[in-house]
């Protein structure tokens, strides 16, 4: 879809504290080779961005995780800045995020390092022309030297720019989305989640411990996975011994300590811990713009419910 | 029936649960058993054959197999039909386990190990923990034949089992932070080659230098799942003829 590379189009970060990656949808096809999905962290905040500038969602965007960035285009450019609150500005001027700006050859963008969230997402109206590795461009987590060529971004590197000739894009055009101002909640998230085998044989007491109850978010969480903190669940030693088996974006394992770990994008594809339930996807968009300090609760909801909700997000965004 | 309300159903001792919009796991008995897992197999080819471009991946491991699908052009209802089709349809597993035999259709791949106090951080330990000599604990992981019951952890880490029941131990208490490239380990009944250095717990008895995975087309594992593994005792020299060096424990 992408042809006619004109490598005299670059990105130039002049300026990056923190972690700054290039990301899409990763590789979810891949995980039976042992793969991490991987992939954007908020899929909510990168498809918005890439649907505000007519890209396609598979579009590789900036996702930045908690980090402060300037950088400059060599040509005339449309972005979108999406995810974690933060103070956005070109040329010295003051810019709305989850909007379409303007950028003109040689100005500054400038993104502070949020006030409120974590990931904030840069995307861009032209194709950034980069290697990928069994089909995407996202870093694969603890096994950098499997793709020697995909690595974090640098102060001081440039990205080349692609002509802009996704077939798609022209199709559809840029769709306008409200700001989403109700998205996000960053007090005491309720985390609402499928129940497992395991919840249901639970007895109530052990149930009701978990429901009433709100986590803080450690320190040790990442992108790999949330650890909340909490008045712990001891299970059974025989719930620990089991095999192996397969993790899915937004696993609750009980680890040894009886507290929950949700597993979210860069996770294990294989674990061992017992398992009460999956949080509903549309929730680990939010719960990924959380950090240590903020608190959520657990609410259990139906399968068809999530599918619905995940439905709709994917339709306002134009996914399907 | 409606798969959306009741989420777990059980098939053949098969239990089908859509656990995320997208996902539905398949587990059998909680078992390590070859036959077993020929069947997991079986299935799992036949689902990947029949999905198609609904599938977006199947993840097998021991007793387990989890689908992730399309659920947008694939209902719950529809995709629990499928799979219930299919596990009917395909053949038990000691008939399964049969035919893979017969056809004689398994890998074996041979790892060269440099089994060693230097190459082998915990070998010493592993024989005193099983009350072994470092010499046995080489001789019996060595001698046996092991399966490729699921890849995961990080990409070309392989489980296999199972591992001789004298050198059955639990995990090591407290994870090391680094794990060599290369090491070829023990927990429980498993056994397995680190493909990069990474942390890891379990007990560190030699080394290979048998690369796990190649990259000259997209992602090749050296062993896949289903096949069967020998390891074979090599010297230092044959260990530096095949591109091995030591990585000695920091202390």
């Amino acid at each position: 879809m992408t042809t006619d590379v004109t490598r005299q189009s670059l990105i130039n970060i002049e300026h990056l504290v923190g972690h700054a990656t290039l990301q899409d949808l990763g590789r979810e096809h891949a995980q039976h080779l042992g793969f991490s999905a991987s992939g954007v962290a908020d899929l909510h905040a990168a498809a918005y961005a890439n649907q505000q500038l007519g890209n396609t969602v598979s579009n590789p965007v900036i996702e930045l995780a908690l980090a402060e960035i300037t950088l400059t285009s060599s040509i005339n450019i449309e972005v979108c800045i999406t995810g974690a609150v933060c103070q956005v500005s070109i040329g010295g001027k003051t810019k709305q995020q989850w909007q379409k700006l303007s950028l003109a050859a040689g100005e500054k963008l400038s993104i502070s390092r949020p006030t409120n969230g974590v990931y904030v997402y840069i995307a861009l109206a032209h194709r950034i022309a980069t290697d990928e590795f069994l089909e995407s461009v996202s870093p694969v987590p603890d096994a950098m030297n499997v793709t020697a060529n995909i690595h974090p971004l640098k102060a001081g590197a440039s990205l080349a720019l692609a002509q802009h000739v996704d077939e798609k894009r022209l199709e559809t055009g840029a769709i306008y989305q409200p700001v989403p101002n109700n998205f996000y909640t960053f007090d005491k998230l309720t985390l609402r989640f499928i129940p497992s085998d395991l919840w249901r044989r639970l007895d109530e007491c052990e149930q009701d411990l978990m429901l009433s109850q709100s986590y803080g978010i450690t320190r040790n969480s990442n992108k790999m996975g949330y650890r909340l903190n909490g008045v712990s669940l001891p299970l059974s030693s025989n719930h620990y011994q089991q095999l192996s088996r397969p993790c899915a974006f937004g696993t609750i394992q009980i680890s040894s300590d009886g507290l929950p770990i949700i597993l979210m994008k860069e996770r294990q594809t294989i674990g061992g811990y017992p398992i009460i339930g999956h949080v509903m996807q549309t929730d680990l968009f939010r719960l990924a713009q959380l950090t240590a300090g903020n608190t959520v609760t657990l609410c259990p909801v139906s399968l068809s419910f999530a599918q619905q909700q995940l439905h709709m997000l994917y339709q306002r965004l134009n996914i399907i | 029936m409606n798969t959306t309300q009741q989420l777990r159903v059980t098939i053949s001792d098969i239990s089908i649960e859509f656990i995320t919009e997208n996902a539905v796991l398949l587990l059998w008995p909680e078992n390590i058993d070859e036959a077993q897992h020929h069947h997991i197999l079986a299935i799992q080819q036949e689902i990947n054959s029949r999905l198609g471009q609904k599938l977006i991946d199947s993840v097998a491991s021991y007793n387990s197999l989890i689908i992730y699908y399309h659920f947008t052009s694939l209902s719950a209802e529809h995709l629990f039909f499928v799979l219930s089709e299919i596990i009917s349809e395909t053949p038990t597993s000691s008939s399964l386990i049969l035919t893979a035999n017969s056809n004689d259709k398994t890998s074996v791949v041979e790892i060269p190990v440099l089994y060693n106090e230097v190459a082998g951080w915990d070998l010493a330990t592993v024989a005193s923990a099983t009350k072994l000599s470092c010499n046995d604990v080489v001789n019996i992981h060595s001698q046996s034949e092991y399966r490729a019951y699921a890849l995961g952890f990080t990409p070309g880490f392989c489980y296999l089992a199972s591992l001789d029941e004298c050198l059955i131990l639990p995990r090591m208490q407290t994870p090391r932070i680094r794990v060599p490239k290369g090491a070829v380990a023990i927990a429980g009944s498993q056994t397995a080659v680190y493909p990069n250095e990474s942390p890891g717990g379990w007990h560190i008895i030699g080394q290979t230098p048998l690369p796990m995975y190649s990259l000259s087309e997209g992602f090749s594992p050296t062993i896949s799942v289903g096949d069967t593994v020998k390891f074979r005792a090599i010297d230092e020299e044959e260990f530096q003829r095949l591109g091995g060096q030591v990585q000695q424990e920091s202390r």
